[in-house]
């Protein structure tokens, strides 16, 4: 209610603004902080929530501003009074367009690899494109630059007498439209932003970067998904540009540089990440700085505000006994040496810089999530229903929903569903699967037991494509799995749980599984962002689904929890939870009883006879013989990567090899595990 | 710093507009103060502040009969286009001031303008050269300059390259920044109207260490003199460059080889470099004995770091008090007819300035106005000592 | 065409690209190194080495008028120790105990801006000259000239490199640094202090940056902004050769210096970067950690 009622307000805020504020100087910030908040809005879905660090995106806003610029340039597109709008909207929607297909052409080679390489490539990417601006002078013109008019969309100067409050200059009144314009783009964008986040994408986006390996083997490609984010910020970096060009009236190649790029991130990281709010503060920031930072007597009161409030907000949390007050007497003290620092500064344009990187370091140090992390944090001491960092969903599900529409087609023909033939894996000179055949019966339970190292959780990871085998045929469901990579084989209907567990940490319980329902989606990234009624009903219908899944391994009560907060065993089967989502052929439990309770392990071992008895057929690694010995139909005994018994649970268990290689000449005590 | 001043200063913190200031004569000084060009910006600025503090500590301009102070609003646009527009846009909106100058960066200055020109409030470009600012705008327009633009420099470079000295194949080396570039499309025009084609054109980055590249490809040209767009620090690094490669021609550029940061660093591979200047430091005149060791004594340096820059900062304060006290009036439109007919002369450091400006003509320097430095010792020399003796020492606008 | 290229190949014009090519690509490669010896331990980077250099090269220039530039190196080596140190401290440790990737980027850029600006208040705005300690006339091989100094550059470089390798692998903190870069918590298990091992290798890396700098200011210009184009362009040397390669380093270096000279001459000087970063996305297409980087299994 509050949070609705404040974006009322602040949109009446903005709505009113240029009314009352007629200075084109302090409208012209507002355009500039709405276009920059889009571009930055963008770069948060990559930065933020795919978590990679990209210093391309001066390059794609230059693109979409070259766009713009060029189409005036060259007098494709004429400007004018009357009929000028649809022009504009062209310039706008190419602009978006075709950054966004530079976005795809820098991120299907770019995004194979991660970190520093992937800064890197965005890096050289922006300097290539820099140079192309600058050089190809018959397309850009060159280090000249583009000069342009903004358009005047509707001359509302015969109805002067309507409008009493209006300016009727030409100049005030273009100012004005474009003011409403960019507002226009801004809430469009952040509606979309939020949708999309708030959708199957968003969770795909944020669950790569928590747990790529876990999103690949459920189904989502980290590839996939980090190329389409990229793509959807280039398009919004493209839009901000094409708006840019507009609003300038003049661009020029070096408009367009390295610097910008990493004002860009520093304001996303000084706004807050992972938030609408934080980059919409973060443009504020870097729109207002310069400014701030030009002025001593603004720089002084500013530096006197920031120490009031941390004298305020510092001591209210000491009044909270907190257990570290140090952590908070630091920062406190800092602010006000800030404050102090700034009475003593003289010549503030010879040290803007250096006080800007002290801001940056204050906010990496004591803000790590933002100015706007920091005052959520706050709001949730004071009113903690207030902040919400996820979408609380509180479908019911039911017993109808816990399984997919079509079981798995029950293979009576006696057929492997799994046939390993020869499996080879070699890691340097070591072999950690030594030709194993391995054989799974549709319909069973069957048992992968060994020593530790002895090749176990390399199987799981072959089979589920982490690793490219060495040799061997590899053949599912009568086709063959060799050489696909992970996300294939799990739409094959192979699904897993990890030894140790591999949750997407940061979302919720529900959200968890619901990224194992990925499959189920079909909607693309426009109609979520138009939210189509059919994107909706996906949706609703993958929430009943996975409040279902989560009745079923019995976390229903804690479906809105955030999954790192679960207590260990509880992590264990949301992750058979997420797996059962994929709705598989095969399911792969790699040491599902590890960690959990006595009490624990007898649930987890109904919970596994009843998946078996819905017809999927499982794999299971476990170290607790007594698990393995009451549910599994047949058991294959690894060594040093070599298989050296199967059978029959009671066969295995008899089986002197097996004694001497992994019981020890006791078959019933476990190994401390 | 006392405890004192501290205070002193939180209480200017906490009085939101201080009453005196509020009747001063307002004037934005905007320029590079950080970053690779600054050090024409910083030169610049203290050029204009000395002629600001001069003029504030004789009373001040006379408005109409009121002696009034001028405040200098000091903005640094970092060479950025886009900060260059917020400031000029705070400057005008904001700060309401009633004429700006400064500007070292072409590309600044172009993208910047256009808000003065539309709020009419009078531009003084005193560095910025390229050859389009001055007449980015048709009548009434707001922009004047008082440096030597692209084009007067570019025809006296290839006059001094071509004609004087008798070179045959030049090579052109520019930086691949607009001021670079746009003076080599002037230097190529002023090349083609002599009837000549460069050998070679080259470009290369700001901040690029190695040159081997664009100076051979200039050499198996069979370049003979080098025709240079760029500022100090690629300039030393093209001279270096030469001495490397044990291949010495001579190098005659823009005025950015002047700058204390080619002379520097390029050492005696530097020597003998020549270029148009509109000011060496050098005390020829008595206004110029005055400014030098004005200027000396206020910012405690010997050497100006860019004597240019400082001289045509504090020349266009000048002309621009002349043009209020004139118009008895700080409003744009009437200042800026002030300075399109200026009736009384102005004795600057760069020149005597007599009707510098005309409806049509904001180009306070005339193409006779520079003469060629060369870098001998370490320090700009006039090249041609002919040029600048006896009554040449002062070099005049032609009347139109 | 391929008489052409024959033609070229006996030129000493050619030869002369190559060899400033050469002397290039080791300033880029010996900074390189620097991101090297910090990735390896706490898998971050500097993204302030350019300004480190920036420093040496400064802090060097003020000390050598008072002691010779030879004696001086182990002052601006000290400096260098403390540096990397301070960026260390200020910048890296709390990024990394909160493990953010950002935190640690933002950081460094953000010391790498106040080193920057700091300078520029010191020393002033323009670049200054570096009185070389040797020659500066450069010597003719078959009409191949060199500066002293570039060759100075190049053996400086190399004998760093490998005093630094030797020193990683023959002692105790080598031993220290190949078990934090494994594996930083079990080797805080066993004993070692891996917040020191990381302090340390911001220290050598930034030794590196310093030396680098005192060794290239003469050839280059010294001043505030000196660093900052250096550092990106190695920053792209160290990614070509891979992040956990030494040895890469140096040859992603050269052939990146070498691209820049060559395609210059013989293509166009206004695209003279481009076909080296168009290699850089090429390589990391193929191998994505880099030309010797060693790609790491993942652990499940």
């Amino acid at each position: 209610m509050i949070k609705t009622s404040l974006i009322v307000v602040g949109l009446a805020l903005a709505i009113v603004f240029p009314f009352v504020v007629t200075s084109p100087y302090y409208q012209h910030l507002v355009i500039t902080i709405a276009i920059f908040s889009i571009l930055l809005l963008g770069l948060d879905i990559v930065f933020g929530y795919t978590g990679e660090v990209s210093i391309g995106h001066s390059a794609l806003f230059g693109i979409g501003a070259y766009v713009a610029g060029c189409l005036v340039h060259h007098k494709l597109l004429i400007v004018q009074p009357f009929g000028g709008s649809l022009d504009f909207l062209i310039a706008i929607v190419l602009g978006t367009v075709i950054a966004a297909v530079f976005g795809a052409l820098l991120a299907l080679p770019a995004l194979r690899v991660t970190g520093p390489y992937l800064a890197m490539v965005t890096l050289a990417f922006g300097t290539i494109i820099q140079i192309l601006i600058n050089e190809t002078t018959e397309l850009t013109n060159g280090p000249l630059g583009i000069t342009m008019q903004k358009p005047l969309f509707i001359d509302l100067r015969p109805y002067a007498d309507t409008f009493p409050f209006l300016k009727m200059s030409v100049k005030a009144m273009k100012e004005l439209e474009f003011y409403f314009i960019c507002l226009a783009a801004l809430v469009l964008t952040i509606i979309g932003v939020n949708r999309l986040l708030a959708s199957h994408y968003g969770r795909a986006f944020e669950a790569l970067r928590d747990a790529p390996i876990a999103s690949d083997c459920m189904g989502v490609s980290v590839y996939k998904h980090k190329v389409l984010a990229f793509v959807a910020s280039a398009g919004m970096a493209g839009l901000a540009g094409a708006l840019f060009t507009f609003s300038e009236q003049y661009i020029a190649p070096n408009n367009f540089s390295f610097d910008l790029a990493i004002q860009f991130l520093l304001a996303v990281t000084m706004g807050g990440r992972k938030s609408r709010l934080g980059p919409i503060l973060g443009a504020v920031i870097i729109v207002f700085l310069p400014n701030l930072l030009a002025d001593i007597a603004l720089f002084r009161q500013i530096a006197l505000a920031i120490a009031v409030v941390a004298v305020l907000s510092g001591g209210y949390a000491l009044m909270q006994k907190p257990e570290d007050p140090w952590s908070i007497i630091v920062p406190v003290a800092l602010c006000i040496a800030f404050y102090a620092f700034s009475l003593f500064l003289q010549k503030i344009t010879d040290y803007k810089l250096t006080v800007f990187g002290l801001m940056i370091l204050f906010v990496v140090y004591y803000l790590p999530d933002g100015i706007v992390g920091f005052l959520k944090k706050v709001v949730s001491s004071f009113a903690p229903n207030l902040v919400r960092t996820h979408a609380v969903i509180d479908t019911k599900g039911d017993e109808a929903h816990i399984w997919a529409a079509t079981a798995p087609k029950a293979a009576a023909t006696g057929e492997a569903l799994l046939d390993v033939k020869a499996a080879l894996m070699q890691f340097g000179g070591l072999k950690a699967l030594d030709n194993v055949d391995l054989v799974v019966k549709p319909g069973t339970i069957h048992g992968l037991i060994g020593p530790n190292g002895s090749g176990k959780s390399t199987m799981m990871n072959v089979l589920t494509g982490i690793y490219v085998p060495t040799g061997g045929d590899f053949r599912f469901d009568g086709s063959s799995i060799s050489g696909l990579k992970s996300p294939e084989i799990a739409a094959k209907g192979i699904a897993r749980t990890f030894q140790n567990v591999q949750l997407f940490s940061e979302l919720t319980v529900i959200e968890n599984v619901m990224v194992g329902l990925h499959h189920t989606y079909r909607s693309g990234i426009p109609a979520v962002a138009l939210g189509l009624p059919s994107a909706k009903r996906e949706e609703q219908a993958a929430r009943v689904r996975a409040a279902s899944i989560l009745g079923f391994v019995g976390l229903a009560h804690l479906a809105n929890e955030e999954a790192r907060n679960l207590p260990y065993g509880k992590q264990r089967l949301l992750e058979i939870g997420r797996a059962l989502a994929l709705d598989p052929k095969l399911l792969l439990l790699d040491e599902p009883a590890a960690g959990l309770t006595a009490p624990d392990i007898k649930d987890l071992m109904e919970i596994i006879r009843k998946i078996k008895a819905h017809g999927i057929t499982l794999i299971l690694i476990e170290h607790h013989m007594d698990v393995v010995m009451s549910v599994c139909d047949q058991v294959t005994v690894l060594d040093f990567g070599q298989k050296i018994a199967e059978g029959p649970p009671a066969a295995v268990q008899a089986n002197p090899r097996v004694i001497e290689a992994y019981l020890g000449g006791s078959a019933t005590t476990e190994p401390a595990h | 710093m006392t405890l004192k001043t501290g205070f002193a200063a939180l209480a200017a913190t906490l009085a939101l507009a201080s009453a005196a200031a509020a009747q001063d004569i307002k004037i934005g000084l905007t320029g590079p103060f950080t970053g690779g060009s600054s050090s024409m910006g910083v030169s610049m600025r203290d050029g204009v502040k000395l002629a600001v503090e001069e003029i504030n500590a004789a009373g001040g301009v006379d408005v109409g009969g009121k002696k009034t102070k001028i405040t200098l609003i000091e903005r640094d646009d970092e060479a950025k286009n886009e900060l260059g527009v917020q400031i000029a846009q705070e400057l005008i909106n904001k700060e309401k001031v009633t004429a700006t100058v400064g500007f070292i960066n072409t590309g600044v200055s172009l993208a910047s303008q256009r808000f003065y020109q539309e709020a009419e409030i009078p531009v003084m470009n005193n560095v910025a050269t390229g050859t389009l600012v001055a007449k980015q705008f048709p009548a009434p327009n707001y922009i004047f300059r008082t440096s030597a633009n692209d084009a007067i420099q570019s025809s006296m470079i290839v006059d001094e390259a071509i004609v004087r000295q008798g070179f045959k194949k030049p090579a052109i080396m520019a930086d691949s920044t607009n001021y670079g570039q746009l003076g080599r499309t002037d230097l190529e025009a002023a090349l083609a109207a002599k009837g000549v084609k460069a050998v070679a054109v080259e470009k290369f980055n700001v901040k690029d260490t190695d040159m081997t590249a664009q100076l051979l490809r200039a050499k198996e040209a069979g370049a003979d003199v080098l025709l240079t767009y760029a500022i100090g620090p690629e300039l030393a690094q093209l001279a270096n460059g030469m001495a490397k490669l044990g291949w010495k021609v001579p190098m005659i550029g823009s005025w950015t080889l002047s700058m204390a940061s080619f002379i520097d660093t390029a050492g005696a591979n530097g020597e003998g470099a020549i270029m148009p200047q509109t000011f060496i430091q050098q005390p020829t005149t008595p206004k110029r004995k005055a400014f030098i060791e004005a200027y000396q004594k206020a910012y405690k340096v010997d050497r100006i770091a860019s004597p240019v820059s400082a001289a045509q900062g504090y020349d266009s304060v000048y002309l621009l008090a002349a043009a209020i006290e004139q118009a008895k009036s700080t409003e744009g439109p009437k200042v800026r007819e002030a300075l399109e007919n200026l009736g009384k002369k102005i004795e600057g450091v760069v020149t005597i300035y007599d009707k510098p400006f005309s409806k049509d003509d904001h180009e306070a320097i005339s193409g006779n106005i520079p003469v060629m430095g060369i870098i001998k010792g370490g320090k700009v020399e006039p090249a041609h000592p002919e040029d600048i003796a006896g009554d040449k020492a002062v070099r005049v606008k032609p009347k139109a | 065409m391929f008489e052409y290229l024959l033609s070229q190949l006996v030129s000493p014009v050619f030869w002369q690209l190559i060899a400033s090519g050469v002397a290039v690509g080791m300033i880029y490669g010996v900074i390189a190194f620097g991101y090297q010896l910090t990735f390896a331990t706490s898998k971050t980077l500097n993204f302030g080495q350019g300004e480190a250099l920036m420093l040496g090269a400064l802090v060097g220039l003020t000390v050598a008028p008072y002691t010779s530039y030879w004696l001086m190196l182990p002052v601006v080596a000290a400096f260098g120790l403390l540096q990397g140190s301070v960026v260390e401290r200020l910048g890296v440790r709390q990024a990394i105990k909160i493990k953010s990737e950002a935190g640690w980027i933002m950081a460094t850029i953000a010391l790498g801006i106040i080193f920057k600006n700091l300078a520029e208040n010191i020393w002033g705005r323009d670049d200054l000259k570096f009185p070389p300690p040797i020659s500066e006339k450069p010597l003719s091989f078959h009409g191949v000239n060199v500066l002293p100094m570039e060759l100075v550059i190049v053996a400086g470089a190399i004998i760093m490199m490998l005093l630094i390798e030797l020193f990683n692998r023959r002692s105790i903190y080598g031993k220290a640094v190949v078990a934090t870069s494994n594996d930083r918590d079990a080797a805080g298990l066993m004993g070692i202090n891996t917040g020191l091992v990381i302090t340390f290798s911001y220290a050598l890396s930034s030794l590196t940056a310093a030396i680098a700098g005192v060794l290239v200011a003469p050839v280059t210009l010294t001043g505030a902004t000196m660093g900052s184009a250096l550092g990106l362009k190695a920053f792209a040397v160290a990614i070509i050769g891979g992040l956990s390669s030494g040895f890469g380093v140096v040859v992603g270096g050269l052939i990146l210096g070498i691209t820049e000279t060559l395609t210059g001459y013989y293509f166009s000087t206004g695209y003279k970067d481009v076909p080296g970063l168009l290699l850089l996305l090429a390589v990391l297409s193929i191998k994505p950690s880099g030309l010797f980087g060693k790609s790491a299994i993942k652990k499940v």
